[in-house]
């Protein structure tokens, strides 16, 4: 990396008792200014990570690093990083400045006069200036969300830790919250890390993402690299909708592979060298199936389908559909392209796979 | 919050047997104890009907009483050191409960309420039996080790839930924020366990305070008020006097229990909000 990491996890473990490893060592580089995302099934160590970070909880093993600085055994208050908490944790007792100020009232760091004019700047920035007086227990879901943000952020921390920030908001906040954290960190220029569950949520507002299961990093990639080139069939069914289905490499290869699943034949991607023979699964996106007989070349597949299922999901809709060979397997198809079609559970229809638009992994995965 | 509609028409036939029970059950609760202030200001000494007239003399009496004023202080003292020490020692034994979990932790805290179910008779006779072999023998300070395993149990019970009802995050997030362990304890675990304190401290000194079982065991030459008062009924002439003072006890009871509960009541529930 051309810049010096703001935070260096190297070879970071966590076991919890002597059976279970919780984060089995981890090495993570995390550049200044960037907002990335811990991504993973609950119980991926994905928060433990974060709160290893935070200095809530000591590594059994590893080093990490803020700032070149090794901060391994520093104590939370030792550390330049503040946390956003999942449950806010905002302090009852104390008022909305009160709970912003904290931070800053402590040791003398910063003059009074200075702190008061800092929070009142940094609760017009969460856009809750009027509210500096209220008890924090007489503000909505999303405005103590936005204080737990400002407490944080006012002591000007080098890495901001988010712990799954807005899983505690209905929807629509939480989409209009998205919006807004992208806006906080690229005004701000702060690192955020912010660990979650919810993969819409860490494809549309961070810069790199860091899916995690098993207390592994399977990969750390950006949103679109993730979604176009997983590099395991975890990450592939994880990250998107994706059909994993079991089948044999016919033509070995690196980069691309000839594979059969079921009765069909076709090319696709293969980010790991596999041999003839070998077993695989194959993972195609429910958009890379067209309707319809495309123009026969060379790695394509086309064959006919039975239509299990019809769902309806606004732009598009969502089929399952019966292969010969195969259960069940989604496919979504435009209105627009739908218009010629009846598309009712029973009907026959056909269908294409074009070169390259799947990949294959070894099976069982995941592939070291 | 939705506010709850209640479909279930009122029956009030149901309502009238129910109000019958509740007035029953006030009844044999409270009117034995109110006969107590009742005679406390009847011109006599027999506590029979009907009453002879009203006089304060009874409380009068009790001010010029050199040695009830004694039993009253050493009990005050007794009161307040016994639950003093059960609340700092059982708030200690409730965080580590609480936050830290280790298995000793645990243990400790489940030992340090397991004397709810040892008999005041029992544990009177250990405590006995112990400051006999190691300690200066029956008294005050016998009596008040005695009050501290007694109120011990109801300051880690209070404690406990105290601690529990507020997220470890809080404590995390001023660390975070770069509070200290001392600062973190001074700004944030006091302040929101402090109603729990109070409320601790005032059971355990009303509870030290009229205790009669292990004091009884543990009493030396300087009787508390409780043995004191129990001296006293042998002399049927003392009877009013012990009425009246019954009846300062009881209000003085009744009002630190209800400023204890108001303060848990403030700790426990932000007041509703004004929309």
């Amino acid at each position: 990396m051309a810049q010096p990491s703001v935070v260096s996890l190297r070879g970071v473990s966590k076991r919890y008792s002597d059976k279970v490893l919780s984060v089995d060592n981890i090495d993570l580089d995390i550049a200044p200014g960037e907002f990335i995302s811990l991504l993973g099934p609950s119980g991926c160590g994905k928060t433990t990570t974060l709160r290893m970070i935070a200095g809530f909880e000591a590594p059994s093993a590893g080093r990490i690093l803020i700032d070149g600085q090794d901060l391994t055994d520093a104590p939370p208050y030792g550390r330049p990083v503040n946390t956003v908490f999942q449950d806010y944790a905002l302090f009852p007792h104390l008022n909305v400045s009160d709970n912003v100020g904290f931070g800053l009232s402590l040791g003398r760091r910063v003059a009074a006069a200075e702190a008061r004019k800092r929070v009142t700047a940094m609760l017009e920035l969460v856009g809750l200036a009027d509210k500096a007086r209220a008890r924090v227990y007489e503000l909505s879901g999303g405005q103590q969300q936005r204080i737990a943000m400002a407490r944080a952020l006012v002591c000007q921390p080098r890495v901001l830790l988010l712990d799954e920030p807005l899983s505690a908001l209905d929807a629509h906040l939480r989409q209009y919250m998205q919006v807004e954290l992208k806006r906080l960190q690229s005004s701000l220029g702060t690192t955020f890390i912010m660990v979650t569950h919810d993969q819409t949520e860490a494809l549309s507002i961070s810069d790199r993402i860091a899916v995690m299961d098993k207390g592994h990093i399977e990969q750390v990639a950006s949103p679109d690299a993730l979604y176009d080139t997983p590099h395991s069939a975890f990450v592939a069914g994880f990250i998107g909708a994706s059909n994993l289905l079991p089948g044999e490499v016919l033509q070995g290869g690196s980069g691309s592979v000839t594979v059969a699943v079921g009765a069909l034949r076709f090319t696709a991607r293969a980010p790991v060298p596999l041999q003839p023979g070998a077993a695989v699964t194959v993972s195609l996106r429910p958009e890379d199936l067209r309707l319809g007989h495309a123009a026969q070349q060379e790695g394509s597949a086309t064959t006919h389908g039975r239509i299990l299922q019809r769902l309806f999901h606004g732009r598009a809709l969502r089929l399952h559909i019966s292969l010969p060979g195969i259960d069940s397997l989604a496919l979504d198809v435009s209105r627009e392209a739908a218009g010629q079609h009846a598309l009712q559970p029973g009907d026959e229809i056909p269908l294409s796979i074009l070169p390259g638009a799947a990949c294959a992994f070894p099976a069982p995965a995941p592939a070291a | 919050m939705t506010a709850r509609v209640s479909t279930v028409p009122k029956q009030p036939r149901k309502g009238r047997w129910l109000a019958l029970y509740v007035l029953l059950y006030l009844v044999f609760l409270y009117l034995p104890t109110l006969l107590i202030p009742v005679f406390s200001f009847n011109d006599s000494i027999a506590p029979v009907f009907p009453l002879k007239g009203f006089t304060l003399q009874w409380y009068a009496s009790l001010f010029d009483n050199p040695r009830l004023a004694e039993a009253a202080l050493n009990s005050v003292m007794v009161a307040a050191i016994a639950a003093a020490i059960a609340t700092l020692v059982g708030s200690l034994i409730a965080y580590a409960d609480v936050r830290r979990g280790s298995p000793l932790a645990n243990a400790i805290s489940l030992l340090a309420r397991l004397p709810i179910l040892l008999p005041g008779v029992v544990l009177g006779i250990a405590l006995l039996v112990g400051v006999n072999l190691v300690g200066p023998g029956p008294s005050l300070g016998a009596i008040v080790v005695g009050h501290v395993c007694f109120c011990l149990p109801t300051a880690v019970v209070v404690m406990r839930s105290r601690f529990a009802a507020f997220p470890r995050s809080l404590e995390e997030a001023a660390m975070d924020l770069g509070a200290n362990e001392w600062t973190t304890l001074r700004r944030i675990a006091l302040p929101l366990a402090l109603p729990g304190l109070v409320s601790s401290f005032m059971l355990a000194f009303i509870t030290s305070f009229d205790e009669f079982i292990v004091a009884f065991f543990l009493v030396g030459t300087e009787p508390t008020l409780p043995i004191y008062i129990w001296s006293q009924l042998r002399f049927p002439r003392q009877l009013p006097s012990v009425m009246a003072l019954g009846s300062l006890i009881l209000l003085v009871s009744v009002l630190l229990a209800g400023l204890a509960e108001m303060i848990r009541r403030r700790g426990l529930k932000p007041p509703p909000k004004s929309q």
